[in-house]
């Protein structure tokens, strides 16, 4: 673990300085978060909805964090249960299948205010909501994050040899896509 | 550890056209977001998830010696609801009500009253009392099946009861005087001897040819009717 990872963590777990460390703890990894949740959300009130509920767990389980992973590792797996419940929730909530739950989230880009089909950035975004919801994952830590596959397996639960061949099919389908539109 | 040059060389290998162009994010963040973010979120947990080393498990507080007088207590609490069903303590208000039936019932009703004959309770058969019964039921079954069985079967009737009804002076009149001779040199063996009577037969068979005619008649005689007999001057 990070040599400042393990002082905020034992800052913590002294009730004196515990709010101080966990406040850094917010600061320092809020934005990397918040980006891979509304990445897999798409909506700003909705990622910041799951980031609070992401960051209330990590309160209720640092105490109790083993320390046998990263501690950015363990808090994005958080989040990444978190985004993923959250879509379950919208799900049952519309009582629609699968299929239309993707469609929603591509309204949602498009419901954007600067939402702009000509441009790249938007069609690329468009491109991975038609992805399944695991390589959607993939995609997105591996793409914009640059998370290493060994790091990723630890995140998402998944052997490298299967993230990286999830990787490959997410990325043939984006470029498919986006040649395409 | 990878960086960023082996992941965009990874990328160069799956899609280059991604890999060449790499669009980022598009979205948007509300101005200053981040950084109201973190008062914000840890005015929520300490609020919402009270510090268990700080703060006590628990902020009540129970009267002084309450739990010492518990047990006495619920005793008498359960001895009165054994009394009055529970009625004082549970439903006081109920209690406070008389009993007294506010209900009025026409005059003569009960002189007039038609007795209803009380049903007759059925019959309780234990499981072992109908066992017992069924095993009865199927013995007595099986003797009757077997005796009627024995009785009407008709087509095993015993060879003899056939010579029975026969009109034996008849049937013999019938018969040439050679038969009859022939019928005491060599008489048939019934269908039915076994090979264990052969010898018997044969036995009897050879006694007879040693028999002279007037020793024959004498048998004939005592044993049968006297018209059957062949006249010993004939032979």
């Amino acid at each position: 673990m990070h040599a400042d990872d393990k002082v905020l963590l034992m800052e913590f777990r002294q009730e004196a300085t515990r709010e101080r460390a966990y406040t850094a703890i917010v600061k320092k990894y809020q934005e990397k978060l918040y980006w891979h949740i509304r990445r897999m959300v798409v909506d700003h009130d909705d990622a910041d909805d799951v980031l609070q509920n992401t960051f209330i767990k990590a309160w209720g389980g640092l105490d109790n964090f083993r320390e046998d992973s990263q501690l950015y590792t363990w808090l994005y797996r958080i989040a990444t249960n978190e985004s993923l419940s959250f879509l379950e929730q919208q799900k049952r909530k519309a009582t629609v299948n699968l299929d239309d739950v993707e469609a929603g989230l591509s309204n949602k880009v498009k419901a954007d205010t600067n939402f702009d089909a000509n441009r790249l950035e938007w069609k690329l975004q468009l491109a991975i909501q038609q992805l399944p919801e695991k390589q959607r994952l993939v995609f997105n830590l591996r793409y914009f994050d640059e998370m290493p596959y060994q790091e990723m397996s630890r995140v998402l639960d998944t052997s490298e040899g299967a993230l990286k061949a999830s990787y490959h099919h997410a990325a043939k389908k984006i470029e498919e896509f986006l040649l395409n539109h | 550890m990878e960086n960023s040059v082996e992941i965009i060389g990874e990328l160069r290998q799956i899609s280059p056209f991604l890999a060449e162009n790499r669009p980022g994010m598009p979205y948007a963040v509300p101005a200053g977001y981040f950084d109201a973010f973190p008062p914000q979120i840890l005015g929520t947990v300490v609020e919402q998830v009270p510090v268990l080393n700080g703060i006590p498990a628990s902020s009540f507080q129970a009267p002084e010696g309450y739990f010492e007088s518990l047990a006495g207590n619920l005793l008498q609490k359960i001895r009165r609801q054994e009394a009055d069903g529970g009625l004082m303590e549970d439903t006081p208000l109920l209690n406070s009500i008389s009993k007294q039936n506010v209900f009025s019932v026409p005059a003569g009703y009960f002189e007039k009253a038609v007795v209803v004959p009380e049903k007759q309770k059925a019959k309780l058969v234990t499981l072992a009392r109908k066992w017992t019964q069924y095993a009865a039921a199927a013995v007595i079954a099986g003797i009757l099946v077997t005796t009627a069985f024995l009785v009407t079967d008709t087509t095993r009737e015993p060879e003899y009861k056939k010579y029975e009804r026969l009109d034996l002076p008849t049937e013999l009149d019938k018969m040439s005087e050679n038969e009859l001779v022939n019928y005491l040199v060599t008489p048939e063996l019934p269908a039915n001897v076994t090979a264990s009577n052969n010898d018997v037969i044969t036995a009897v068979k050879d006694n007879i040819q040693s028999l002279s005619d007037e020793e024959l008649n004498q048998y004939l005689k005592e044993n049968t009717d006297t018209d059957l007999l062949i006249p010993a001057s004939n032979n």
